[in-house]
């Protein structure tokens, strides 16, 4: 028994039970919660891979910042015991078979990979060889110059198409959608909307 | 010892299980709660290769996914957001009118519970500004 | 990276423990006498309105949105400093390639950073930061004052 092996058994058993509690749980702020655990456990995986700043990264943005807009959205939408919606057991028996059957598949493909020698633990490039790849400087490797400038471009459109889409908007029209019955908050609320 | 074998079985689990919720969930923020699991097990993969060929591709493109989780949060739960606020639910069954031509729509055996009655406090709705609506105030009692 | 994984491990693992330590010992200390009072959310203070799920306004959910957006950031912008310090450091120890290359990729984070601030200029433009409170469903000020 090494270290090594240790800490990967904890780390993933850690992952995977709070994988479990994602799937199984029924409220939704207790999968918002699991998740978050899951993705901690993943950033652990990759400082064990040797990514240390993809593990930094994934705990800095996933669970410092999606979690907290997830969360947000959990928060925003909830209705109380309506959050809770129950499973059928078909509905459990059919994604629980075509989910096993995918993980037999995916386990087989990979047990074709043991043979190799290299083990994980072979030093990855560190930042400074990502950094530059994503200035464009093909160092031995890949220049991803143009992904990284794309980037911004996506982070833009998100940015503006996710607060457009957010923002509290006058109404044009009354579109009485069959939903709609009763009074309803939201909409006199964007009645007296923000933008002028 | 650890090899690569190990890590791609953890990858395996996190996208199968995402898989079980995505498939038996109806509420749309869980079934995307199980997509992003899935996009973990899926970063787990590629990491895992690119550290067994200590390459930099893994990791940059697991940065570029991480980048590109966060925005498809930021967008798919406003989008879940608008949805909410025409009808006042998040069930994906309610949903039926964006169904695909020629697929029959599902209907539910068990019909689901009406939402309860949304009667607690809420914030101040969002408005004009404080120092404009008392001008405007003003104005109507002058007149 | 064993190494970083077991502190990581240790440090959690210890503070873990010493939490449910206290807990325990806690237990095993206190007298246990239950009352209504006691039980109550608020033990001294304003008796709680309806539930838990109240429904939150979406102005958070904006706010949140921006900051996500600019969080991500550090995922492209740490690596570029790195490198950047690395050529001025490099271009300080008299290389002059290093100098022009420290240039290079400084006019390329001004390009990523600028494509942003676009998207931050129009939600600023639009009003999207502004925390703005509405008095419509309030008593004017000039009203109360007898005005």
């Amino acid at each position: 028994m090494n270290l090594t092996v240790v800490l990967f058994a904890m780390l993933a058993a850690v992952t995977a039970a709070s994988a479990v509690g994602v799937a199984a749980s029924r409220s939704v702020v207790r999968a918002a919660v699991w998740l978050l655990f899951t993705l901690i456990g993943v950033a652990g995986v990759y400082f064990l891979l040797g990514a240390e700043f993809l593990g930094a990264a994934q705990l800095i943005v996933y669970v410092g910042g999606t979690m907290v807009l997830m969360v947000f959205g959990v928060m925003i939408t909830n209705q109380g015991p309506f959050a809770v919606l129950r499973t059928k057991p078909v509905e459990w028996a059919v994604g629980g078979v075509l989910a096993g059957g995918l993980f037999v598949l995916l386990a087989t493909a990979s047990l074709n990979f043991v043979s190799s020698g290299k083990t994980p633990d072979d030093p990855l490039p560190g930042i400074s060889p990502i950094g530059l790849s994503f200035l464009g400087v093909e160092d031995g490797g890949k220049s991803y110059l143009l992904p990284f400038e794309v980037v911004s471009v996506h982070l833009l459109v998100v940015l503006v198409a996710a607060a457009y889409l957010a923002r509290a908007k006058r109404r044009v029209n009354q579109v009485a959608s069959g939903k709609e019955q009763g009074t309803n908050k939201e909409d006199t609320r964007q009645e007296q909307g923000v933008t002028p | 010892m650890i090899s690569l074998w190990h890590f791609l079985g953890v990858g395996a689990i996190l996208f199968g299980l995402g898989l079980v919720g995505f498939l038996t969930r109806r509420n749309l923020i869980t079934m995307f709660l199980s997509a992003e699991m899935m996009l973990q097990g899926v970063v787990i993969n590629l990491l895992a290769f690119g550290s067994h060929h200590g390459s930099l591709g893994g990791q940059a493109f697991g940065l570029f996914i991480v980048t590109v989780a966060a925005c498809e949060a930021g967008l798919a739960l406003a989008l879940f957001l608008m949805l909410y606020k025409r009808g006042r639910s998040l069930d994906s069954g309610d949903w039926q009118t964006v169904r695909e031509v020629g697929v029959p729509p599902a209907v539910d055996t068990v019909p689901l519970p009406a939402p309860p009655p949304d009667d607690h406090p809420t914030l101040p709705v969002p408005g004009r500004l404080p120092e404009q609506a008392e001008v405007r105030f003003q104005e109507v009692t002058r007149a | 990276m064993t190494a970083l994984v077991a502190t990581v491990a240790v440090f959690m693992s210890v503070g873990l423990l010493f939490v449910l330590a206290n807990l325990l010992l806690g237990k095993l200390v206190r007298p246990n006498r239950p009352s209504v009072e006691k039980g109550e959310i608020y033990e001294c203070g304003e008796k709680p309105v309806g539930t838990a799920w109240i429904q939150f306004d979406l102005r958070f959910y904006v706010v949140a949105l921006l900051f996500v957006l600019f969080d991500v950031e550090i995922a492209f912008f740490f690596p570029w400093a790195v490198v950047f310090g690395e050529a001025t450091q490099a271009a300080d120890a008299g290389h002059p390639a290093a100098r022009s290359f420290a240039a290079f990729t400084f006019v390329e984070f001004l390009i990523f950073f600028g494509i942003l601030l676009v998207g931050f200029a129009y939600l600023w433009r639009r009003g999207d930061l502004e925390w703005v409170r509405s008095m419509s469903n309030e008593r004017p000020p000039s009203a109360t004052r007898g005005g």
